[in-house]
C-alpha cells in the first residue's frame, strides 16, 4: 500500500472538525471558558471532517453528529495541523465524504496547539 | 513500599467508596476514628472518575479509541500521591483518544497537563502564564516525578 501523502487538496484555511466526548470538555479557569482537552487529540490516525468538502455536497457540520447525540464538535484549521509537522490527507468513506485524517505523532506540544487553536462549532450542553 | 493510600485505592474500579466507608465505621466506629481517616477530596473524586473512565468501551470517543487501560489509571493515582499536597486543586482526569489518562489543572496562570499511557510512560506538559516569555516545558517521563515539584508548588500557594 503506497505511503499516506499529504497532497494538499484540503487547503490550509480548510476548517477540520473533529468530535469531542463529554469527559473531553474541560474548564479552562485560566481562560475562562470550557475548551477541548488535548487528550482529544492524541490520535496518530486522527479522523476529522473537512467541512469545505461538507459544504461541497450542501452538508454542514450538523452531518458530523449526525448518530452522536451528547458530542460536541471542535474546529480548527488544517493549517494549524500542517504547522506542527502533520500530514492532513483526504481518506472518503461509503458514508462520509469529508472523512480526513491528520497523521503523525502529537506530543503534549502539539496536541495542546490543536485544543488551543480549536473553537466550539457545537458546544453541547453539560 | 505500598502506601496506604494506595492500598486504599488498589481496587478502585470495582470499589463504590461510599458504602466501603460506611460499612467500615459503622462496623467498627473506634477503629474508622483512629486509622481510617476519611479519603482526601482529591482521591475521592480521582477514583470516582477514574471508575467511570475504565467503563467506557473501545470506540468510546464515536472514533476508534481503544477502552481507558487500568494500569494508566492506576499509574496516574500513583503520581498523584506523590505528589498531590492538602491545598493542591483536584486535577480534571480526562480520557485520551490513546487510552491513556490525562490529569489537568488549568487554574491560577498555571497550564499542566500529565498524560499517562501506561505505568512509567507519562508525558508533562507545564506552563506558567505569568511567565508568558518561557518556554512550555513538554518532557517524557518514566519514575521520575521531580519535574512536577514546580508547578504543584505553585499550584499549592499561588
Amino acid at each position: 500500500m503506497p505511503p499516506d501523502v499529504d497532497d494538499g487538496s484540503i487547503a490550509d484555511d480548510a476548517d477540520l472538525l473533529r468530535r469531542i466526548h463529554p469527559e473531553q470538555v474541560v474548564d479552562d479557569k485560566n481562560l475562562g471558558k470550557t475548551r477541548p482537552s488535548s487528550a482529544a487529540f492524541k490520535d496518530p490516525t486522527m479522523s476529522v471532517d473537512a467541512e469545505p468538502i461538507l459544504h461541497h455536497y450542501r452538508l454542514d457540520w450538523t452531518f458530523s453528529l449526525r448518530g452522536h447525540s451528547g458530542y460536541s464538535l471542535a474546529r480548527f484549521r488544517a493549517g494549524a495541523a500542517r504547522e506542527k509537522g502533520l500530514a492532513v490527507i483526504h481518506k472518503p468513506e461509503s458514508n462520509n465524504p469529508a472523512h480526513t485524517e491528520v497523521i503523525g505523532k502529537k506530543t503534549g506540544s502539539i496536541a495542546k496547539h490543536l485544543a488551543t487553536v480549536s473553537t466550539w462549532a457545537h458546544l453541547e450542553s453539560q | 513500599m505500598a502506601t496506604a493510600a494506595s492500598a486504599r485505592s488498589r481496587d478502585f474500579y470495582e470499589m463504590d467508596t461510599s458504602v466501603v466507608r460506611t460499612t467500615r465505621r459503622s462496623n467498627f466506629p473506634n477503629f474508622a476514628r483512629h486509622y481510617d481517616a476519611p479519603e482526601r477530596k482529591w482521591e475521592v473524586e480521582v477514583v470516582q472518575a477514574l471508575a467511570r473512565l475504565v467503563k467506557m468501551p473501545a470506540g468510546w470517543d464515536s472514533y476508534n479509541a481503544p477502552q481507558i487501560k487500568r494500569d494508566a489509571g492506576h499509574f496516574a493515582l500513583e503520581i498523584l500521591q506523590a505528589i498531590m499536597r492538602a491545598r493542591t486543586p483536584v486535577p480534571q482526569v480526562v480520557p485520551s483518544a490513546e487510552g491513556g489518562v490525562q490529569l489537568e489543572w488549568h487554574e491560577k496562570g498555571i497550564d499542566l497537563e500529565l498524560h499517562v499511557t501506561a505505568p512509567y510512560q507519562w508525558e508533562l506538559w507545564f506552563r506558567d502564564l505569568q511567565e508568558p516569555n518561557a518556554e512550555p516545558t513538554s518532557l517524557e517521563l518514566t519514575d521520575d516525578f521531580s519535574a512536577l515539584k514546580r508547578p504543584i508548588s505553585l499550584l499549592t500557594t499561588r
